[in-house]
């Protein structure tokens, strides 16, 4: 599988070097995280709450932060299933976000992926 | 066969398709169809691209394929509505989302709105004078406060001419002393309603215009159609709405009329065609007769007619010049009011001949082409005048005379009773003689300077030794102007020389015995409107000769309904009687009658059924009984009696396809059976 590399960083597509294999499954399963969830009409399951939350206030604390972030992981993990092709062995197997911190008006996480054939990575973002 | 839509030159539907004009607004897309057009685009590009990550979340899927999927699903609804709109059955269900496209789809059918169908109806114009009227076509009558316009058919200006009018296309009738009425059809705007003897006011000036009243209720007319309407049409009537089909010229009236319950067509080839005459090569031309029937009451009028004496047939003689073809006699009126009774026997001494060259049989009858012509017994006849013979005049520098004897007893088919004629010599010829064998005839030419017929008068000597005076022969063309008259001349006093006689020109003028007599009848005030407008040039196809004809009648003269009760039940017989009389009245092919009809009417009313139904009804397929065809040979028009009320097999031209009913209310007779 290859795709357009995104920047999360700078927030900018990167044409030199496109997401490969399993990167391009942990790169969607990092956007559906930040999409919301209901905004897509063709995917009613796409994205997640995480982001609501977090503008609305209800990331109190970091224990309410890892408890959305934990809905968040699931619901990204089940939509990427669903749209991805069983028979790819870079499909998404497994996806967790955890270790939230709150810093200030920032949320950090660990994300960590593993494929189907067992590759992991893991990442760190911010949203 | 011809595809319509590649060929009509109306719409090239492949230029002008824009798919555009039937996108779909964005949230009338459903979700799922767009996911469907994406996967069928993310199954297309891996067929180029297998490695293409293209799933939602990814930038090519969320940015390209996406939006694309979108674009493609609204694509297809279009498609999908094009389709519908070339559908006649979704338009005609109402399911159009295009109505230009639609309506142009249906052009190329040829199918095309009529426009809004105008309010009709037929007038009738009292005048307290006879003489001409000139009437100016944009005068307007009001009924109801709605107006109503004169066709344009009608000419500019509008000119009504006396009684007895030859040639003319708007003729006065007499209907009594200081009565003299004309018809007219009018138009108004949709949906005006105007019922029977309903009175207008106008703008016309003529003081002797006394009133014009409504003939018959106004036929409302119809607003535009809408495309359904016309998908409608479209399917019923094949695509076609011409004078050349039969479907087609049923559906090209009920466009122009379309609250005309019955009409039916009888074309070549049918049993109840007789003008089918083949052409010098052999061909048989196209024919059709379009019968009509407006409504299940025929419009009740009357008129005076003045009969000449023709005291060889013992009788009042004359041509029954209605104001439009009649549909029917008025039997519950009385037909023919003779002094001060009803001479309904006269109906039986009606002759008819065709006013159409090529046909010369019963088949123009109930049309424009049919002339009536009757006889009457009557001893005591109303404003009777005396006959009259003016002094003959030779306006030649000769010494010859002329001589009239005998009544000027008119003609069977002539309303004129008297005559202005000029006599003129103009050639001799040998003729054979009953008596005198071969002899040598003075041949003249006779013109009624008024009406301008003309006749040839062969005069034949008294004997063939020397004769003293040539007598005019009594035949067939000499009964068109002298019928009843006998005319003698000499060359000179006590001699006829017949050579001597030619460029010998005699002036004279006579009248017959007259006496009047009104007439009651019934018309259908629509025919004169159908004809005229299946008669205008811009209607009338080339190769199809068509005649408007009012329904072939077979009046019912019993009606008997025996049917049976439960005692203490009561039978609604005042709403069976008028269901039965408004069945009965409106039956038009392709509809026939049905006595279950009558037995559902019955049961509808409270009768547990009917036992059985006596009926009878005589068939007219003329209103005369006698044929006069071209030749004067006279043939019997038999009135058929039949307790089925359905035609026998018949060379007169009855047959389902033109037979209608009539059945007076009172006619309708009940009998019950209680058990």
């Amino acid at each position: 599988m290859r795709g357009v590399r995104i920047d999360f960083n700078n927030g900018s597509f990167d044409f030199n070097a496109p997401a490969r294999d399993f990167e391009t499954a942990v790169q969607n399963a990092l956007v559906n995280v930040a999409t919301d969830l209901g905004s897509d009409p063709l995917y009613p399951d796409r994205g997640t709450n995480l982001l609501l939350d977090g503008v609305s206030g209800r990331l109190i604390n970091n224990a309410w932060a890892n408890h959305s972030a934990n809905f968040a992981a699931v619901q990204t993990l089940v939509f990427c299933q669903t749209v991805d092709d069983s028979a790819d062995t870079h499909r998404l197997q497994n996806f967790l976000l955890a270790q939230a911190n709150i810093v200030g008006q920032k949320l950090t996480l660990s994300a960590q992926a593993v494929a189907a054939d067992g590759q992991r990575t893991g990442l760190i973002t911010e949203v | 066969m011809v595809n319509v839509l590649d060929s009509s030159p109306k719409y090239n539907m492949a230029d002008k398709i824009s798919l555009s004009d039937f996108m779909p607004a964005p949230a009338d897309i459903d979700a799922a169809r767009i996911v469907q057009a994406r996967e069928v685009g993310r199954i297309f590009l891996k067929s180029f691209w297998p490695e293409l990550d293209t799933r939602p979340n990814s930038v090519f899927g969320d940015t390209m394929l996406t939006p694309w999927a979108t674009m493609m699903a609204a694509l297809e609804i279009a498609h999908e509505r094009r389709e519908s709109d070339l559908n006649l059955t979704n338009l005609s269900n109402g399911i159009v989302y295009n109505n230009d496209f639609a309506l142009k789809f249906l052009a190329s059918l040829g199918v095309t709105s009529r426009g809004s169908v105008n309010t009709t109806g037929v007038v009738r114009m009292l005048f307290t004078v006879n003489k001409q009227y000139v009437i100016d076509p944009a005068s307007i009558l009001t009924f109801n406060g709605v107006n109503y316009s004169f066709n344009p058919e009608e000419g500019d200006p509008i000119v009504i001419q006396p009684v007895g009018t030859v040639g003319a296309r708007r003729v006065l009738t007499r209907i009594g002393e200081g009565q003299y009425v004309v018809y007219f059809p009018v138009f108004g705007a949709p949906g005006g309603t105007v019922a029977d003897g309903a009175a207008a006011t106008h703008n016309i000036s003529h003081s002797e215009l006394t009133s014009i009243v409504a003939v018959g209720d106004f036929d409302s007319g119809l607003l535009e159609e809408d495309v359904p309407q016309l998908a409608r049409k479209a399917n019923q009537i094949f695509y076609s709405a011409s004078l050349t089909t039969r479907g087609g010229a049923i559906n090209f009236v009920r466009q122009q009329f379309p609250a005309i319950p019955g009409i039916s067509a009888v074309i070549t080839g049918d049993t109840e065609m007789l003008r089918d005459v083949t052409n010098p090569m052999g061909i048989r031309e196209g024919k059709l007769d379009l019968f009509v029937k407006s409504r299940t009451s025929y419009a009740a009028a009357e008129q005076v007619i003045t009969l000449t004496l023709d005291t060889e047939l013992d009788g009042w003689v004359g041509k029954l010049s209605f104001p439009q073809p009649p549909s029917f006699y008025d039997l519950s009126r009385g037909v023919f009011k003779v002094t001060n009774f009803d001479n309904e026997e006269s109906i039986n001494t009606v002759y008819a001949k065709s006013e159409d060259p090529r046909v010369d049989n019963v088949g123009i009858s109930f049309s424009r082409l049919e002339t009536l012509g009757i006889l009457v017994h009557d001893t005591d006849p109303q404003n009777f005048q005396n006959h009259v013979i003016s002094t003959i005049t030779n306006a030649s520098n000769n010494s010859a005379t002329m001589s009239a004897e005998g009544v000027y007893a008119s003609n069977i088919f002539s309303n004129v009773f008297e005559r202005s004629v000029s006599v003129t010599f103009q050639k001799v010829e040998v003729v054979e003689d009953d008596v005198l064998g071969s002899v040598l005839a003075a041949v003249a030419l006779a013109v009624d300077l008024n009406t301008l017929e003309t006749t040839t008068v062969y005069f034949l000597p008294d004997n063939t030794g020397t004769p003293t005076i040539g007598q005019s022969r009594k035949d067939f063309n000499f009964d068109k102007l002298f019928r009843g008259l006998t005319l003698k001349v000499n060359s000179a006093p006590g001699d006829f020389v017949a050579a001597d006689l030619v460029g010998t020109k005699f002036t004279f003028s006579f009248r017959g015995q007259t006496a009047e007599f009104s007439v009651n009848f019934l018309i259908d005030p629509v025919l004169t409107s159908v004809d005229a407008k299946l008669s205008d040039p811009e209607n009338k196809p080339a190769a199809v000769d068509v005649l408007t004809r009012s329904f072939i009648p077979c009046h019912i003269n019993q009606f008997i309904i025996n049917y049976r009760v439960p005692a203490g039940t009561t039978v609604d017989l005042d709403t069976a009687k008028g269901q039965i009389f408004q069945y009965v009245n409106g039956i038009a092919y392709p509809n026939a009658f049905e006595e279950s009809v009558i037995g559902n009417i019955m049961m509808a009313a409270g009768a547990s059924g009917i036992t059985s139904l006596v009926k009878s009804g005589t068939i007219y397929p003329s209103l005369a009984s006698i044929f006069v065809d071209k030749d004067g040979v006279e043939t019997t028009i038999p009135r058929e009696i039949s307790s089925s009320l359905v035609p026998s097999v018949n060379d007169f031209g009855v047959g389902v396809k033109n037979l209608t009913y009539i059945l007076d209310f009172n006619t309708i007779t009940f009998n019950a059976t209680t058990f």
